[in-house]
């Protein structure tokens, strides 16, 4: 795991930027003592291990400072962010529908689901732009509005398009709130 | 009466929280993330993640028992700064106050670690 992946995770977090510094410094030094003792390998799991006891460690802790505001916050901004995308969605629609025909539509599902996993990752983002105060989880908080809206939802779509949609999209969306949290993480560093 | 619980319960110090304070307070000048982890896992016995150990110690500067200042960043540290920590005098407090509490729970218990 890299100091950058650290301080992205960190970033997505939403701990702060002297915070994240030291962290990061603290696992780089005692990786490197590691290292010199057990060799790379062990110490790389060592700083795995690490970082995967401390995420549910911040999301407590966040929890637990920010409370009902922070829940707020993050369903606001995943809401927020589901609205605009559904207006660019059902715009895309028409202006698709408007130019090739039911039948071709029909045949493309391959591309239909590039599209919506590509505005899956987009609405991330924004979520996790507008949720400053948890990026990551306004992401995946807008991931899980996705899939429960396409449990709700009663098209006529081809046979594997929807449970490929259901399996993709909340990975998708994380991923553009990691986009969003290297944003952060870089911002900070070259500051 | 619900504000006298609250400031009760926001400065009373935590079995870890406790560990921490009396490790950044043994370590002087040199308590950061790397050496407090360090002495807190060995005191306790048990390995402690960074997370738990910098989440305690930014509830402990909340509540005003540690105070931190940043060093200058180091090449060894990838150019990062490390985040220092210091006991307060309302630190030093907490932790005799712990220990008082302490004896006075054990004191004329007439229990030993045999008979539990």
């Amino acid at each position: 795991m890299s100091p950058a992946l650290v301080e992205t995770l960190l970033a997505g977090l939403n701990v702060d930027r002297g915070l994240r510094d030291a962290i990061t410094g603290d696992l780089i030094e005692e990786r490197a003592e590691l290292a010199a003792v057990h060799g790379e390998r062990s110490a790389d799991r060592w700083m795995r291990q690490q970082i995967l006891r401390s995420v549910p460690v911040f999301v407590q802790a966040a929890v637990r400072n920010g409370g009902f505001r922070l829940l707020a916050a993050i369903v606001g901004a995943a809401l927020a962010a589901l609205l605009a995308v559904s207006l660019l969605i059902g715009a895309s629609a028409a202006l698709l529908s408007a130019l090739v025909s039911p039948e071709t539509i029909g045949r493309l599902t391959i591309v239909a689901l590039t599209i919506d996993l590509a505005y899956g990752g987009g609405g991330g983002y924004l979520a996790a732009r507008l949720g400053r105060a948890a990026p990551l989880g306004a992401a995946f908080v807008f991931g899980v509005l996705g899939v429960s809206l396409t449990l709700m939802w009663g098209g006529d779509a081809h046979g594997w398009y929807r449970p490929a949609l259901q399996l993709l999209l909340i990975p998708a969306t994380v991923s553009g709130g990691w986009l969003r949290a290297r944003h952060l993480a870089r911002r900070a560093h070259s500051a | 009466m619900f504000y006298i619980v609250d400031i009760m319960t926001s400065r009373a110090v935590g079995e870890f929280e406790l560990a921490v304070l009396l490790c950044v307070g043994l370590l002087r000048d040199d308590a950061y993330g790397v050496t407090v982890r360090g002495a807190v896992s060995k005191r306790l016995g048990r390995d402690c993640s960074i997370g738990a150990v910098y989440t305690t110690l930014q509830r402990l500067e909340n509540k005003g028992f540690v105070k931190s200042r940043t060093s200058e960043p180091t090449p060894v540290r990838g150019g990062r700064a490390k985040r220092c920590f210091a006991l307060t005098a309302a630190g030093d407090r907490a932790i005799r106050q712990a220990q008082a509490t302490a004896q006075r729970l054990w004191s004329g218990s007439g229990l030993r670690l045999s008979d539990t």
